[in-house]
Order: C-alpha cells, then structure tokens, then sequence
C-alpha cells in the first residue's frame, strides 16, 4: 500500500509561529484511514491550531499538509471535500436546524438530496427539533447539529472538535456510540480533539500528546499504555529511595508526593524494585500498582 | 448547478431570510412615502408656493454674460444661485417626474447597504459562520464575489420595489393634482431614461458595496466595523455637502472672476467628481442651501463648458470598486480565521 493510499493525513514539519511566539513547533504525524485519531493536550497546547492548519483556517509557517493525496497548499479545495469539520458550533441564529443544514450542503460541491438531510438529522437526533430556530437551541443540541454538519457529504474523513462540548453524560455516551459507529460500520476515519481523556481512552486507537505546541508523545493507545505503569511506594526516606530508582534504567520517571513516590515502570519490575530499595537498607512500608491510563500518562508528559 | 451558482444561491437565501432585510425596505418605502406626502402638502396648503408656481418663468440662458468682470461674475453667480425649484413640487409628483424621486433612495440604499454588509459578512464573522464555509473547500475569493454579487442583487431588487412605488403612487398624485392621467409620456426615450437611471443608481451602490465589503472583512467584528462604516459615511456626506456650499462662497469672493474657475482647483474639482460627471446631484428637495450649492456648481459647470461627461464618472466609479474589491480579495485570501 502507497503512503498516500495508507495515510489520509500527512503532516510533514508543521509549523506555526507569531512572530516570537511558537504555537506549534515542527510536528510531523500521520493518520491512518480507519483510524480513530485523538489529539491531546493542555489549553494553549496547540491543538486548535494544528486542526485549523489541517482545515485550511490558518496557514501553516511552514512545512506541509496532505489530505488524501492532496497537498493542502495547492489543492485545499479538493483536499477539504473529503473532510467533515466540525470546529466550533456556527449556525445562523436566525434559521432553523434545518435550514442550516441545506445552507452548508449547498458548500459541499455535490447535490445533496433532502433525504439525505432527513436521515442525518435522525442520526443524530434532531428530528424533532429541526425546524426550531437555532437561536433556541441548547448547547447540546448546537453539538448534534454541527456533527449533522460535518456527516452531510459523507465524507472519509472527519475532524471534530471537542465534540461532545456542552452535552449531558447520556449524550456524551451516545455520541461516543455514534463515532464508534461511523468508524467501524461506516468506514470513516476520525480525528478527534478533546479535553476529556478517558473518551480519548474509550474511542480512539491512535493518540497524540501535545503540550506549548511540542509533541510529547504519540502512538497506538494500547502500545503507550503497555510501556510502563505507576507503582506507588511508601517508605521512610523519600529522598533516598527516589535517588537510588532514578539510576535504575527501567524506572521512567520517579515523582516525590507528601508521603510517598510514584515510580514509572513496568509492574513485573516490582520485584525488582523492592529488592534493590532492601539491598540499600530501604524498607518499604507499603505498596501499590497502579495501572496506567491515558489520563495519568498525560499528566506524567504534560506536568513538568 | 456549479460551486459558485450554489454559493450565490445561499448567500441570497441568507440574506432574503434575514428579518432586517424586509424591514430595510419598509423603512426606505416609508421614507419615500414621507417625502411624497411633504411635497404634497406644501403645494396643497401653501398659498404662496402655489403662486410662485405660476409666476415661475426661467431663468435667461446662462450664455447671454459676454461680461466677465467681477461684478459681473457675482451677479451670474447670484442668478445661478436662485432657486428655481417651486415649479418642480408640481412635476415630481405626477408623471413622468416622479420618478425622479428615486434618486432620493440612494442614500437610504447606502445605509441599508452598511447593515445587509453586518449581515452578509460581520456577522459571519462573529457567528463563526464564515468558517463553515472555507472548511468546505471553496476558494476564498468565490465567497468574497458571491457575498457582493448578493448584495447588489438586494438592492437591485430594492430599486425595483421602489421604483413600481412610485409607479403606483403616481398615479394617484398625478390624477389627483392633474384631474386626468395622460400616458403620453411612455414612449421609447422614458423607457431608456429609466432604465439608464435605475442602472446608474445601482451602479453606485455597487461601488459602495465593495468599500463596505471591504471594511467588514478587514475588520472581521460587527460593532467596530458598522461603528467605521457610519462614521466613513457620515464624513463623507459632511466632506460632500461642505465641499459644495464651500466651492460657492468661494466663487462669491470679491476677487472672483467666473471664467477663471475653469483652470482653478475648483474646475478640476468639478471635473473629476463623479457626482457631478453622473449628473448625481443632490436632489432638489433637499434642504435650500444644499440644493442652491448643488444647483449653482452644476449651472457653473454647464456655463463655463466644463466636460462632464458620464463615461468618465462611471470609469472612476468603476475603478473605485474594482481597487476595493481587489483589496477584500487580497485581504480576505490572507486572512487567518
């Protein structure tokens, strides 16, 4: 399979600066087609920006951007056709759900049937309320009708931004359902920025950590996940038993807490762990293996 | 249907279905009807306006002055300056003068112009809307010309409505004031009057749709930019007005000799606006001293020879738009959203 056939988004040296400011530094990644690709980061990390270079909103400082084969700098138009975006909620107050709906199928570039809007709405439940004006939508209900926005062309790609923003954990769950749906049944491939990580964890196969617009990490959810876990250890001399794990090449990271440390490593090393701390005269007065999430490796990489 | 056919569509759609686009209308259709019904009133109730209206006999052909002295000149200027508009109550409400009427619309457009601008482009902006469209892959400039191209359309479609107004109401005025209708009046020449003057009103918005369109996408914020627009054009109402009434007493100095202002500033002046290349001037029924300036410049304007020719407004209109629109393109192109 070709690069371009195998990766439907390809950035190479994505760059964005203002003036002394770097909103994102060089960053390189590619998106699988059928990936279920989650973009992490703290406020400010650059998430936003790095997704309106993707969609044409900004122009990049440098290095490139390739979207099924079409370089963003020179073929954006035929690029953004095979994307579904949905950024902010952006309607026009004044129509209904509805009418927003065939004002942005008539952007698409291709004749979209009323049914196909019928069906949309329906998917994402918003039958009912359709021809309400948008000015009395809830929040909820402005997410549902910007994911109905980015589905109207059925394209291969979508890009969706905090998608689940402003709606209640039933929602939340159904829209979940609704990505996992598009992805596997549909064949679509997601990429998806949230603040909410254990939905990053719960959807996605693939992720990329983001923080001050560097990449601290990026892979398969599973792979990261696999690498180390957090073993918590109680024991008198915190200090001591910090310094003697830092030089042990196995331990990741070893963080001081008020009463007791958190080593980064892979929990079949806990052994290990207590026999070397007992060969120095440290005794531990307890432990526990903490299984590492999404959310505490995010921490790990993002809090320094 | 191609991409921007279906752009052009929306955006007319957006702006059709917006509530202050109808309401625009109705305010300018009242306005009208305001001014109609002023004029009305005035020849009904003012005995001595009805008098002047009778005893109005023109003013001499302007070429009769072979004096050029400055005493003379002062006296041609203060025959240019006389009011000769008693008689023109009468004529611009009935048939065919009624229409003229419509010249008085175009302020009123442009005002409305300021507002469908917010709608069509700050509020796209504040809305985030404008967004929408540039995610969906149409080239920026395709968004900038079928914002324009819906808003001229707007007001063409607002020219219109008024236009078949004041076809209406005329008929009733001029029965009423004439005791008959006579349609004597709709040969081949009224036709092409009006349509050149529905042409050329609308060809003036056209160009001040682009500045609008300009401000609106450099700004990319409602408030501040409908704040500019207001202020750029009520500066450029006061710049126009107080370069008239000054251009008047400045050719009333006592050092003023009339056949000097050819070569003066003030010629040029009068050469390159296109006010008055158009014959755009401020309509009669404006207030006295405006209207005596407007009239005594145009008067000046047709004794001293000068050119003016509509060609040469329509070129700096022309140029004026297409300057603007190239800088909303470029500026639009390189906007970060």
């Amino acid at each position: 399979m070709s690069s371009s056939n195998q990766f439907i988004i390809e950035a190479d040296q994505l760059t964005k600066k203002y003036k002394d400011f770097t909103a994102v530094a060089p960053l390189s990644f590619n998106v699988e087609r059928g990936d279920i690709f989650g973009l992490l980061g703290p406020n400010g990390a650059g998430k936003t920006t790095t997704i309106a270079m993707l969609l044409g909103l900004i122009r990049p400082t440098a290095g490139s951007v390739t979207i099924a084969g079409h370089n963003m700098r020179h073929q954006a138009p035929q690029a953004l056709r095979q994307v579904g975006a949905f950024v902010e909620p952006a309607f026009y107050p004044y129509l209904s759900g509805r009418d927003n709906l065939w004002v942005i199928s008539q952007m698409s570039g291709t004749e979209i049937p009323a049914s196909r809007r019928d069906a949309i709405l329906d998917k994402v439940g918003l039958t009912d309320r359709a021809d309400a004006l948008v000015k009395n939508y809830s929040m909820g209900m402005k997410q549902r009708l910007g994911l109905a926005t980015a589905l109207i062309h059925d394209p291969e790609l979508l890009i969706l931004d905090e998608p689940t923003n402003g709606l209640d954990p039933a929602g939340m769950a159904e829209i979940r359902q609704l990505i996992r749906q598009l992805a596997t049944e549909e064949g679509k491939t997601i990429l998806i920025s949230s603040h909410l990580l254990h939905e990053i964890e719960q959807i996605c196969n693939r992720v990329l950590i983001l923080q001050h617009g560097e990449l601290r990490a990026q892979g398969y959810v599973a792979q990261l996940l696999a690498n180390s876990d957090q073993i918590e250890i109680k024991i008198k001399d915190l200090t001591a038993a910090a310094n003697l794990l830092q030089t042990l090449p196995w331990v990741e990271a070893v963080l001081i807490e008020t009463d007791h440390l958190i080593v980064t490593a892979p929990s079949d090393r806990a052994a290990d762990l207590t026999a070397t701390l007992a060969q120095n005269n440290l005794y531990l007065h307890g432990m526990r293996i903490q299984e590492r999430t999404l959310e505490n490796l995010f921490f790990a990489l993002t809090t320094t | 249907m191609n991409t921007f056919t279906r752009l052009l569509q929306v955006e007319l759609y957006k702006l059709v279905r917006h509530p202050l686009t109808i309401t625009l209308l109705l305010l300018i259709i009242l306005i009208l009807s305001q001014r109609l019904n002023n004029h009305y009133n005035e020849i009904q109730h003012i005995p001595d306006l009805m008098a002047q209206i009778e005893a109005y006999q023109p003013p001499p052909p302007a070429q009769a002055l072979t004096d050029t002295s400055t005493d003379a000149s002062r006296q041609m200027m203060g025959a240019f300056m006389t009011v000769d508009s008693p008689h023109k109550y009468w004529v611009v409400l009935t048939y065919p003068g009624i229409f003229q009427q419509l010249w008085l619309t175009t302020d009123w457009l442009n005002i409305a112009l300021i507002l469908l601008a917010i709608i069509a482009v700050g509020n796209e902006f504040s809305w985030g809307t404008i967004r929408m469209a540039v995610m969906r892959g149409l080239p920026r400039y395709q968004i900038v010309l079928a914002k324009l191209f819906a808003m001229a359309t707007i007001i063409f479609i607002y020219l219109i409505i008024c236009w078949l107004f004041l076809a209406v109401v005329g008929f009733f005025l001029t029965d009423g004031l004439n005791g008959t209708v006579s349609w004597d009046f709709l040969t081949g020449s009224f036709w092409q009057t009006q349509i050149l003057g529905l042409g050329r009103i609308w060809f003036y918005c056209l160009t001040f749709t682009t500045f609008v369109l300009a401000i609106n996408l450099w700004i990319g914020n409602p408030g501040p930019a409908f704040t500019l627009l207001f202020v750029f054009y009520s500066l450029s109402l006061l710049i126009y007005v107080s370069l008239l009434i000054l251009m008047t007493f400045a050719l009333t100095s006592p050092d003023f000799v009339i056949t000097e202002v050819k070569d003066s500033i003030w010629g040029w002046l009068i050469v390159l606006l296109p006010h008055y290349n158009g014959r755009l001037f401020i309509h009669w029924a404006n207030p006295p001293l405006i209207a005596n300036a407007d009239f005594t410049v145009h008067r000046l304007a047709t004794f001293l020879d000068l050119s003016t020719n509509p060609w040469r407004a329509a070129t700096i209109l022309l140029s004026y738009g297409l300057i603007t629109l190239t800088l909303s393109l470029i500026s639009f192109h390189r906007r970060e959203l």
